[in-house]
């Protein structure tokens, strides 16, 4: 079935209902449920759009809520979608299955079932979703193949020595940072497999290794761990300057990492939501290493197998560095960062909410501003100008909005004492 | 009350951003190419953002040419405060026309 052997219900009616004079009473009840059906799906999507989450959609998707057509057969609720594929000669076809209306909806393309991957904290959720949740992947998926045509993923256009000395020459380098969820890794291996493919063409090699011994690792260093990070008290609070090297016990307790882990938050009031260290690679070996809230790992080693994680912890580090940071095995977005061709890599992990707020901002963003940011698309002077000013006036009514805020605020406090 | 800051040679005075008011910086360091660097931009910068720095000399002026000035801007306000409890002034010292 393909979306041309496909109707609308008002060709249907055109073409079938008046056959003979008449209508036949069955057609004419199954055409009200598919009048019913189309109704419902059409009314969740607008809700979804206009008014559920104001927001825009991917920028360049030319996806809509009238392209959603039920099947002409659809007697099992089949809705079809066609939307622009990698080349313009060949769209792609997707079909939705509802299964259960519109919460538990499966979606099929041209490669077979599609697994549903969240676009903000990279969990996986297998093959059903939303509608609102398909609609918004497959407007995305349109946008990115229409982008597909006019720029390729290759980093460069050619690797012959001439273009790379041209690269050298303007210090032009490869740079990339990839996220996924910790969730989403069953054994030490993948995850490890994940980190050295996000890492790209860096010679670092990081490791991961699976928490099955939490007595172990809390005994390891007789219950007090110590690890180094930067200080984040503010000046006074404590003697420790902002940005001062400090060495202070990872509070995590037994109960902590046998447990379900709160986060990140789990390893320590200084480490906040967010944990990770960062390294200089020369060559095969690492010339800088720098982490934060991290154990040394000769005091752990026992604590750590490479299978499963037996306690929801993983433990990452890197070949030739003796420390290991604690990573919970769930409700966590890791990002392996490079940059300089992978001489530098940053590894982070994060609080899957603290993540997700930022990351829906950031997609909020990018869609709000997609055109400014397609380096393929020419912009007018008149276009540039209106985008300065807008951006300007932004931050300034921000910027007295805080201020005003600000005024209150030493309002409420001196208003106590008068 | 906020600061108002008039630049008259710099012709400011109809924008009114309640900035203090700041020393001259050296603009971006010299690079004679715009600053972005999500994708290769080869524009000559004409925009510069002024950042502030733990201390005075530590403040950079970040300068672009005014599409990529536009992006990083609008960046900054949507999406930098999410998980910032700081203030616009407490981060930019000037924003404009280099």
């Amino acid at each position: 079935m393909t979306v041309k052997e496909t109707m609308s219900i008002e060709d249907e009616l055109e073409h079938h209902g008046r056959v003979a004079g008449g209508v036949h009473p069955g057609y004419k009840a199954h055409s009200r449920a598919r009048m019913k059906l189309r109704e419902q799906l059409r009314h969740t999507l607008r809700m979804y759009r206009a008014e559920g989450w104001e927001m825009p959609l991917p920028y360049n998707s030319e996806l809509t809520v009238e392209k959603f057509v039920l099947g002409a057969d659809a007697e099992a609720e089949a809705v079809f979608v066609e939307i622009r594929g990698k080349s313009e000669d060949s769209p792609e076809r997707y079909v939705l299955y509802l299964e259960e209306g519109m919460e538990k909806v499966s979606c099929e393309g041209p490669e077979g079932p599609v697994e549903f991957v969240h676009p903000l904290n990279m969990k996986v959720w297998g093959y059903a979703a939303t509608l609102p949740l398909w609609f918004d992947w497959l407007a995305r998926r349109d946008a990115q193949n229409a982008h597909s045509w006019v720029c390729t993923e290759e980093h460069w256009e050619s690797e012959d020595i001439e273009t790379q000395l041209y690269r050298v020459e303007r210090a032009i380098v490869s740079f990339d940072s990839t996220s996924n969820n910790t969730a989403n890794f069953r054994t030490a291996q993948e995850f490890t497999d994940w980190l050295n493919e996000a890492a790209g063409p860096s010679t670092a090699q990081l490791k991961v290794l699976a928490l099955t011994d939490a007595q172990a690792f809390s005994a390891g260093a007789e219950g007090s761990l110590y690890c180094t990070g930067l200080s984040h008290q503010a000046p006074g609070a404590s003697g420790e300057l902002p940005g001062e090297l400090v060495v202070r016990p990872l509070e995590i307790t037994l109960g902590d990492l046998t447990q379900k882990p709160r986060g990140v938050r789990s390893l320590g009031e200084g480490v906040g939501d967010w944990a990770g260290f960062s390294l200089v690679m020369d060559g095969a070996a690492v010339e800088q290493f720098h982490g934060d809230d991290m154990v040394p790992l000769y005091r752990v080693q026992e604590a750590f197998g490479t299978g499963e994680p037996r306690h929801p912890w993983w433990g990452i580090t890197e070949e030739g560095v003796d420390s290991v940071l604690l990573v919970p095995a769930r409700k966590a977005v890791v990002t392996l960062r490079y940059d300089r061709d992978g001489a530098d890599v940053w590894f982070s992990a994060q609080s899957e909410d603290k993540h997700l707020n930022k990351a829906w901002a950031e997609e909020m963003w990018a869609r709000r501003w997609g055109r400014e940011l397609d380096h393929t698309r020419q912009l007018s002077q008149q276009e540039v100008q209106a985008s300065v000013q807008k951006a300007e006036q932004q931050l300034i009514e921000l910027h007295h909005q805080q201020q005003e805020e600000r005024k209150n605020d030493d309002e409420a406090s001196t208003g106590g004492q008068q | 009350m906020s600061t108002l800051t008039v630049n008259p040679v710099k012709d400011r005075a109809e924008r009114d951003t309640g900035f203090p008011p700041v020393p001259e910086l050296g603009e971006g360091e010299g690079n004679p190419r715009c600053l972005w660097y999500w994708d290769v931009c080869t524009d000559t910068p004409t925009k510069k953002i002024v950042w502030r720095g733990k201390s005075s000399s530590e403040n950079y002026a970040e300068t672009l040419c005014a599409r990529h000035y536009a992006v990083e801007l609008s960046r900054f306000t949507e999406v930098h405060f999410v998980d910032c409890e700081g203030t616009v002034a407490s981060h930019i010292l000037d924003f404009g026309d280099m």
